[in-house]
């Protein structure tokens, strides 16, 4: 089994993608202070909203709820939004993709595998960062966590970065069609992070908006894994939940594949 | 039997033109005129097994897009072409197994990790044997004089160090078939040099083909036998190097040394229309002279007595080709200039 691993293409770019990673040591740790940084403001924010209110929960979260609503979705965020488009739109846009198509191996693959590997180091100090979280939450028994609800919370955690990957990854192929689209990210990168709920748990936008983000894939990524891990949602609305998760990354899977397959068609592989 | 089969392949991109000024930027925003381009305007040709083919032509002349349609990176707009037997741009794992191609201004190694590791996933990617992936990975470091470089990052690299590794990368699985897009650009001349030798040797030792583009002329008469000369996404001319000059013009160059100072208007009253002055300097003058005509005036020179001392060259084949795209510019009514500012507009439209 190591002998066929050790000679995988996907494998390899996988170790490369990790080595690659641990060369910017001060990026990955101003990365965690910018983790730090908009929670803590948030909780800030929460605090001082809480205190100036009578009642004991707003938007049916009590104090305790929405601070680790507003840590866990924080965390969340982290490992499942992506940060890769601006690689691979630059890799349209300039042509870098020229030295993948010509070689016998799947951009997909190798961006997705180069991308886990990279994430390897990062997303293991998140998950100990969680850990301590959940295990705070459940001495002084904020929320309903148990280690079954840590269960299938991983689940719907690992579809929550499948679908945000393939979401991602689609989106991408817009740069096949659009000159400029770094701008485009700056606006959609914080419309989703809203919509998913990693900003601020959805039922601040009311009843009606909550109807519509049914119907989009972006509350399965942040506030869907969340609200699992935090005991909000029933056992059986959670593998309901994942189901469409599911359902989401297949209908991902085929509109990014139509995407790319147009996109390539249109492709001018701009530069030497 | 032909590796490469071209017929009646084109390539128009679609842009969009823009006047200068602010009032045409708001224009701009509403209503776009859409322009066409025709980057590759059928051509045909074939090339056989073994082959060393320059493509030689101006910015903008169609040489990266034939490139780029031949490798699969581009769809054509029209035309065929078979390469190893393939269509390019199905994009068949079994034809990438068999080329490679170097961008000199694209990369495909990992910037920050060494060399040796973007080798290794190449290595992976062609499912290349341990015991002949090392030989070969040794024989290339080697023949490129980069063995101790394989562990440096890549970014620590100069660009020469870089482009050689760029090199051993796209060769580790010995295609047959090797496009190389301007190689020695931004080189110095030792680089240079060392990759030219390399592909020569390449060429001959494993009977392998290379197509090359560049705008060295020293790289395509050291590499290559034949070349294509595209202008305007036309070829304009296709055969033996040493054959092109007299495609273009048989022309030499005669260098004349005088006692005294000239003034211009007085060599062509003396030499009439049998040169073309190239370069006047004072007392030395630089002429270009057809072949026809060279008995003539070298009889002129022996005879004149202000004459201190002259000589004849070939013209370098620079000049040759430089001929051929100003005659292709014309012919399209514009000049060189407007012709390659349009090409870098376009490039930064593309971009």
């Amino acid at each position: 089994m190591r002998a066929v691993l050790t000679g995988n293409k996907y494998v390899t770019a996988f170790t490369l993608g990790m080595q690659s990673s641990m060369e910017y040591r001060l990026q990955f740790f101003i990365g965690l202070f910018n983790l730090v940084f908009p929670i803590g403001l948030q909780c800030l924010i929460w605090t001082a909203v809480y205190a100036s209110q009578d009642h004991q929960s707003l938007y049916g979260y009590d104090y305790g709820q929405m601070m680790l609503y507003t840590v866990l979705a924080g965390i969340v965020a982290k490992l499942v939004m992506t940060h890769l488009e601006h690689t691979i739109a630059e890799d349209i846009k300039s042509g870098g993709l020229n030295t993948y198509l010509v070689r016998p191996v799947s951009y997909f693959g190798y961006r997705l595998s180069a991308y886990m590997g990279s994430r390897v180091v990062s997303d293991t100090i998140l998950i100990i960062v969680m850990s301590v979280v959940i295990g705070i939450a459940m001495a002084f028994h904020i929320g309903e966590m148990s280690l079954n609800r840590v269960a299938v919370a991983i689940i719907t955690l690992v579809l929550a970065s499948a679908v945000q990957f393939l979401l991602t990854y689609t989106i991408c192929a817009l740069a096949f069609t659009l000159q400029e689209i770094s701008y485009f990210f700056v606006i959609t990168t914080l419309i989703v992070q809203i919509l998913s709920g990693g900003m601020v748990p959805l039922e601040v936008f009311g009843e009606a908006a909550n109807q519509w983000f049914n119907l989009l894939p972006f509350k399965y990524t942040i506030y869907f894994p969340v609200n699992v891990l935090n005991g909000r949602l029933a056992m059986n609305e959670a593998f309901q939940g994942m189901l469409i998760q599911l359902v989401w990354f297949v209908l991902l899977i085929g509109a990014s594949r139509m995407a790319w397959k147009l996109g390539l068609k249109r492709y001018v592989g701009i530069g030497g | 039997m032909s590796i490469i089969e071209v017929n009646n392949l084109s390539k128009t991109f679609t842009y969009y033109e823009k006047k200068a000024g602010l009032r045409h930027s708001w224009r701009h925003l509403f209503h776009r005129e859409e322009l066409e381009r025709h980057a590759v305007s059928q051509i045909s040709f074939n090339i056989e097994q073994g082959e060393a083919v320059a493509f030689i032509g101006p910015n903008g002349a169609g040489k990266t897009t034939t490139l780029k349609m031949l490798t699969g990176i581009l769809h054509p707009t029209s035309g065929h072409a078979s390469v190893l037997g393939y269509t390019p741009w199905e994009r068949a794992k079994a034809f990438k197994r068999n080329f490679a191609i170097v961008m000199g201004q694209k990369s495909q190694l990992w910037w920050d990790l060494p060399a040796n590791e973007s080798i290794y996933l190449n290595k992976c990617i062609y499912d290349i044997e341990d015991r002949i992936y090392q030989d070969t990975l040794d024989e290339l470091a080697e023949m490129l004089d980069v063995t101790r470089l394989l562990g440096v990052q890549v970014r620590r690299l100069s660009l020469g160090e870089r482009m050689k590794m760029e090199i051993i990368a796209a060769l580790i699985h010995q295609p047959k078939l090797l496009f190389l897009d301007e190689p020695t650009l931004g080189l110095d001349y030792a680089s240079q040099k060392k990759v030219r030798q390399f592909l020569r040797s390449y060429n001959e030792q494993k009977q392998a083909t290379i197509i090359l583009t560049s705008h060295y002329m020293k790289d395509i008469q050291d590499v290559c036998s034949r070349a294509i000369v595209i202008a305007g996404g036309k070829i304009a001319f296709d055969g033996r190097i040493d054959a092109m000059k007299k495609a273009f013009g048989d022309y030499k160059r005669v260098k004349v040394r005088f006692y005294e100072p000239w003034k211009e208007e007085e060599v062509y009253q003396w030499l009439g229309a049998h040169a073309v002055v190239h370069a006047h300097h004072g007392d030395t003058l630089d002429l270009q002279v057809e072949h026809e005509a060279i008995k003539t005036v070298s009889r002129r020179l022996i005879e004149h007595s202000g004459v201190e001392d002259w000589s004849i060259e070939e013209e370098p084949i620079e000049e040759s080709i430089e001929r051929i795209y100003v005659q292709q510019s014309k012919e399209r009514g514009l000049n060189v200039g407007q012709e390659q500012s349009r090409a870098a507009e376009l490039q930064s439209l593309e971009a």
